[in-house]
């Protein structure tokens, strides 16, 4: 597992860079949710008028089933967070309610790790309220994987 | 006749052209006495000469009857006669004798050598001798342009000390007796501007320091700002001024869509920093709800991961 720069308690967890607690986390949720959401309707409408400019005489709307639709928003949502976290530590639901993920030894979590905790945080999203009972407010994936979600309002990214 | 005949003790005559007559005068004395002096032999003779002529006159007149007659006849004017008689036979020889003892005496010598002019000038009665000076027939006389002219006045001016007589000078006094109205009427003032370098004059002043002396809040706040702007005419100044000309330059010197940008990016931080702020307050608020449902000590601050 390769983690990102280091990034230390005394830069990021200060006074104001303490772990977020479950509104701020589940706000932040809910964002990259609709963010994913979106992503999902752009790519099945690209995918529609991909059809539609291919043969526009015999262009329908297709029902689209279920699972397709729940696979690639789950598909979407892996990709999304895995990258944003891995890039810049912070999804952008993070970003506006001013959240950062780090690592166990407070570094940018890197792409294994990233890709991990949005797998886990996708398939297993009730984990998220394990923040409520946790004493240092982590959630089930956090307590797994050893990360921790922190208030970081600054805009730049630690290196 | 004696030098020192006019002579008298004047103390307090001062020097200067009242000695010059004075000498002028004791030698005029000294030569006339000088000259009785050296004529007392000859007087001498001639009294003796004029007793004998008078003793044989007398011896004729008692041996001849027409003198006798003649002497009876006129005899008051026998005296004057014999006298006048002597005098006419003398007198060209006492003039040439005169004339003689003159060429042959060196005066001035002899005056410098025998007479105390000093003492002759301490006893001169200068201020009698001036009152009998006829002073403006001398001026008269003088050539004042031509003294003037060799008159080195620069050496003068030079040697004089304006400074100790400026001091002594009452200048209010005299400035309070100018009728200072009657001289600035006499006055061209045009002229005397004209004349003036006014730009060096400027040139000199340092008006930084007069400007920093100005009380300009006092200034200020002596003009009526009302008056002034009711003495306005804003239509014509409004007339003259390109409005339109005007606003175009000031919006082409304003980013509007900067101002509108940092505006909006503004009011969506605020916003943001307004969410997150209630979020952590709710984060909180909740962790203190579920430390009292857990019976928990620290329920405000999580522990550090």
């Amino acid at each position: 597992m390769t983690t990102g720069p280091l990034v230390t308690t005394a830069a990021v967890i200060g006074p104001e860079h303490r772990p977020a607690g479950i509104v701020t986390r589940l706000s932040a949720a809910i964002v990259d949710a609709i963010v994913v959401l979106v992503v999902g309707l752009l790519i099945h409408l690209t995918f529609a008028g991909a059809r539609f400019i291919y043969s526009p005489t015999t262009f329908q709307w297709e029902a689209v089933s279920l699972w397709a639709s729940l696979t690639l928003e789950i598909i979407v949502a892996i990709i999304y967070l895995t990258s944003a976290w891995a890039v810049i530590g912070r999804s952008y639901g993070d970003t506006l309610l001013g959240l950062r993920v780090l690592s166990r030894r407070r570094r940018r979590p890197g792409w294994a790790l990233a890709l991990l905790r949005a797998t886990f945080c996708v398939l297993f999203p009730v984990g998220l309220f394990w923040v409520v009972i946790s004493p240092d407010r982590r959630s089930i994936q956090d307590a797994i994987l050893r990360t921790v979600v922190v208030y970081d309002w600054r805009a730049e990214s630690p290196s | 006749m004696r030098t020192d005949e006019h002579v008298s003790p004047s103390p307090d005559e001062p020097a200067g052209d009242a000695r010059g007559h004075d000498v002028v005068d004791a030698a005029a004395d000294v030569v006339v006495g000088t000259i009785w002096w050296a004529t007392g032999p000859l007087r001498g003779g001639g009294r003796l000469a004029a007793r004998a002529v008078e003793g044989a006159m007398s011896s004729a007149v008692r041996r001849s009857r027409w003198l006798h007659t003649r002497a009876q006849t006129r005899p008051r004017d026998l005296g004057g006669a014999i006298e006048h008689l002597i005098l006419s036979l003398l007198r060209p020889l006492i003039r040439r004798i005169v004339e003689a003892v003159i060429a042959e005496l060196d005066l001035t010598r002899l005056i410098l050598d025998n007479v105390d002019l000093d003492a002759v000038a301490a006893r001169l009665d200068v201020q009698a001798v001036v009152k009998r000076v006829d002073v403006n027939s001398i001026v008269a006389g003088v050539d004042l342009d031509s003294a003037v002219s060799r008159v080195d006045l620069d050496q003068i001016v030079n040697r004089i000390d304006v400074n100790g007589i400026v001091r002594k000078v009452d200048v209010d006094g005299v400035v309070a007796m100018v009728d200072l109205d009657s001289v600035v009427n006499r006055l061209d003032l045009n002229e005397i501007a004209g004349r003036l370098d006014l730009d060096g004059i400027v040139a000199r002043v340092d008006l930084q320091a007069i400007v920093d002396r100005i009380d300009v809040g006092a200034i200020v706040g002596k003009v009526d700002p009302d008056a002034v702007v009711a003495r306005v005419n804003f239509d014509a100044a409004m007339a003259q001024i390109d409005l339109i000309g005007v606003a175009q330059r000031v919006v082409d010197g304003i980013d509007l869509p900067g101002i509108i940008r940092d505006s909006t990016g503004s009011l969506a931080s605020e916003a943001v920093a307004g969410v997150r702020v209630q979020g952590q307050q709710a984060d909180d608020a909740v962790g203190q709800l579920v430390g009292r449902v857990l019976r928990r000590r620290a329920l405000d601050a999580p522990r550090p991961p």
